[in-house]
């Protein structure tokens, strides 16, 4: 199957980019043959501290696959704990860091099938996927109204002893099948809020999605196409996006 | 719209404590099995909420200034009330606070050595205050004074999530009564809304029952908690919402009044960002639980090869 894959992001206003604490695996491929294909989006919670850093760890530890979540929580408190910190650093490292995750997995078929393959996601949070076809929103996964976004959806903690209470209701496990030419989408909370929202009002982001370049620079895009923060700057301008770092993967198969 | 505003280290929101340190304050009442001096008491808590706060505001790079703190006691005097690094400034950025306790008490605490059993790790454990009770209790007074910081306050940050006092007393009021001036506190406005004020009665009275967010003053042991009750702002239906989420009851008619109960609690009724579920489900592990894994393969204890690094690997940049 080839792939074309492109991750689109921004930190929430009035924070860096240093600041920046979603994730996203890989950055960009260009019409890449492969017979499996893994892609994450992750958000580390605001609330907690390093959570940019578990939040990387998990979608790169879904991408690299072969890495239980009790690695990337040793790994995340080996790294966290290598220089001395002062003394409401220490305790909030102590309450480990949060983040939802999601991941997508693209298969080919089998010989036999003429063309296409199977997909399947894993979910914890609220961080959305998208499947699309021909302009048509195929699947939408684990929130799938606008409404059901809130402050505090679980998440997958860098302590143990705590994420180990993620039940199996809480991680959501999808499949299905994917046809040449459909459109995934994987988004943090906000964009897929705002992604819902659309559908709901009868209006499909997909043209907008499909012609989405990922920075201001270089006059690239042309034709209706447009830089992602551009997009997003609007959208928060007029009050329809939450303002929250905002990332988007697509990936296009075929 | 009333209390919408986006509280950021740009548009930071402010919190004043204005603390009862009367000679009754020394008084000890009983507090669930045990006796305790009520100052210390409130000592304790401010270092605690105080504490929270800055974990709650710290990031990897610093403690982040969402919040200016000041703390006003009343007692013989009336005025700042920090002790160490900070003494005599009346609001502070929480940056600030967290950098300048004075001083930090090593404690020992119970964590899991991840082998399913508990060991005893050392941790710093910050002080800013400590216990003072003498003099009378010139709320009036106290109310002035929060008046006179919270208008210069607002003269600077007129956009901002509206300031909060939180009065911390006994009750009675020795310079005469505070209702008016406690009133006028909650006139103070910023574009966003209304000062609030929280009102904490930590009564004596042995009728006086806890109760958070009293919507009536059906059950207040007396006139003083009746007037703390009657001054104190109504919860905003965020309020409301989050004090759900940690188990209150509230009605309509609920309002920041709190009687004999943990002020702790109060950090939590406002927000930063997300809350991760798991952490106020903290204890409260579901059944049937799931190790995410990623392939469902086993990674053997000792295999690092396949660790990832934060550093030297240009094929992920985030």
């Amino acid at each position: 199957m080839w792939i074309c894959t492109q991750a689109f992001h921004t930190p929430k206003r009035g924070n860096a980019e240093s600041e920046y604490e979603d994730a996203f695996y890989p950055e960009r491929m260009f019409r890449t043959d492969l017979s499996e294909f893994y892609c994450a989006v992750a958000d580390g919670a605001s609330e907690s501290v390093y959570s940019g850093e578990w939040a990387r760890l998990l979608a790169r530890g879904y991408c690299r696959r072969g890495l239980s979540l009790k690695r990337l929580q040793r790994t995340w408190l080996r790294l966290v704990g290598r220089r001395p910190a002062p003394w409401y650093l220490e305790a909030k490292i102590r309450r480990g860091a949060h983040a939802a995750l999601v991941g997508l997995a693209l298969r080919d078929g089998e010989p036999s099938q003429s063309f296409g393959g199977s997909w399947d996601v894993v979910a914890v949070g609220d961080s959305c996927f998208f499947h699309v076809r021909a302009g048509e929103l195929l699947t939408v996964a684990p929130i799938s109204t606008s409404a059901g976004f809130d402050n505090s959806p679980h998440l997958i903690s860098t302590d143990a002893t705590d994420s180990f209470g993620l039940d199996a209701n809480r991680v959501k496990v999808l499949s299905g099948e994917w046809r040449p030419r459909d459109a995934f989408y994987l988004a943090t909370d906000a964009l897929a809020q705002w992604t819902l929202a659309e559908l709901e009002a009868g209006r499909a982001p997909w043209p907008l999605f499909r012609g989405l370049y990922p920075s201001t620079n270089n006059g690239r895009g042309g034709g209706g196409s447009r830089s992602f923060k551009e997009v997003v700057a609007e959208l928060r301008e007029k009050g329809a996006l939450r303002n929250d770092d905002t990332t988007l993967l697509r990936v296009e198969v075929a | 719209m009333s209390y919408k505003a986006e509280i950021s280290r740009d548009n930071p929101s402010c919190f004043l404590f204005l603390i009862d340190q009367s000679r009754s304050m020394t008084d000890e009442v009983a507090m669930g099995e045990e006796k305790q001096e009520l100052a210390k008491g409130v000592a304790d808590s401010i270092n605690r909420w105080l504490q929270e706060l800055s974990i709650k505001c710290a990031k990897s790079e610093g403690v982040r200034d969402y919040y200016h703190i000041g703390v006003i006691g009343y007692g013989k005097t009336v005025g700042p009330s920090f002790v160490g690094p900070l003494a005599g400034r009346e609001l502070i950025p929480i940056s600030e606070i967290a950098d300048n306790p004075a001083r930090l008490d090593e404690r020992a605490k119970k964590v899991p050595d991840g082998a399913g059993g508990l060991v005893d790790q050392s941790i710093r454990v910050p002080v800013w205050f400590d216990p003072v009770g003498n003099g009378g209790t010139p709320m009036c007074k106290a109310a002035e004074e929060a008046k006179r910081i919270l208008e210069g306050w607002i003269a600077d940050h007129p956009d901002s999530f509206p300031p909060i006092v939180i009065n911390i007393t006994d009750g009675e009021a020795t310079d005469g009564n505070p209702t008016e001036r406690l009133q006028a506190l909650t006139e103070l406005e910023t574009s966003d809304g209304n000062v609030m004020l929280f009102n904490i009665h930590l009564s004596a009275n042995p009728k006086a029952k806890s109760m958070s967010f009293a919507d009536s003053t059906h059950d207040l042991p007396d006139a003083y908690s009746e007037m703390l009750f009657q001054t104190a702002s109504p919860l905003t239906p965020a309020m409301r919402g989050l004090a759900k989420e940690h188990g209150f009851k509230t009605s309509k008619d609920s309002r920041c009044f709190v009687l004999n109960a943990d002020m702790v609690l109060l950090v939590q009724a406002i927000d930063i960002g997300t809350r991760p579920s798991n952490v106020q489900m903290e204890g409260q592990h579901a059944d049937g639980e799931a190790e995410l894994d990623f392939d469902g393969g086993e990674v053997t204890e000792d295999d690092e090869s396949q660790e990832p690094d934060w550093s030297g690997d240009d094929e992920n940049p985030r």
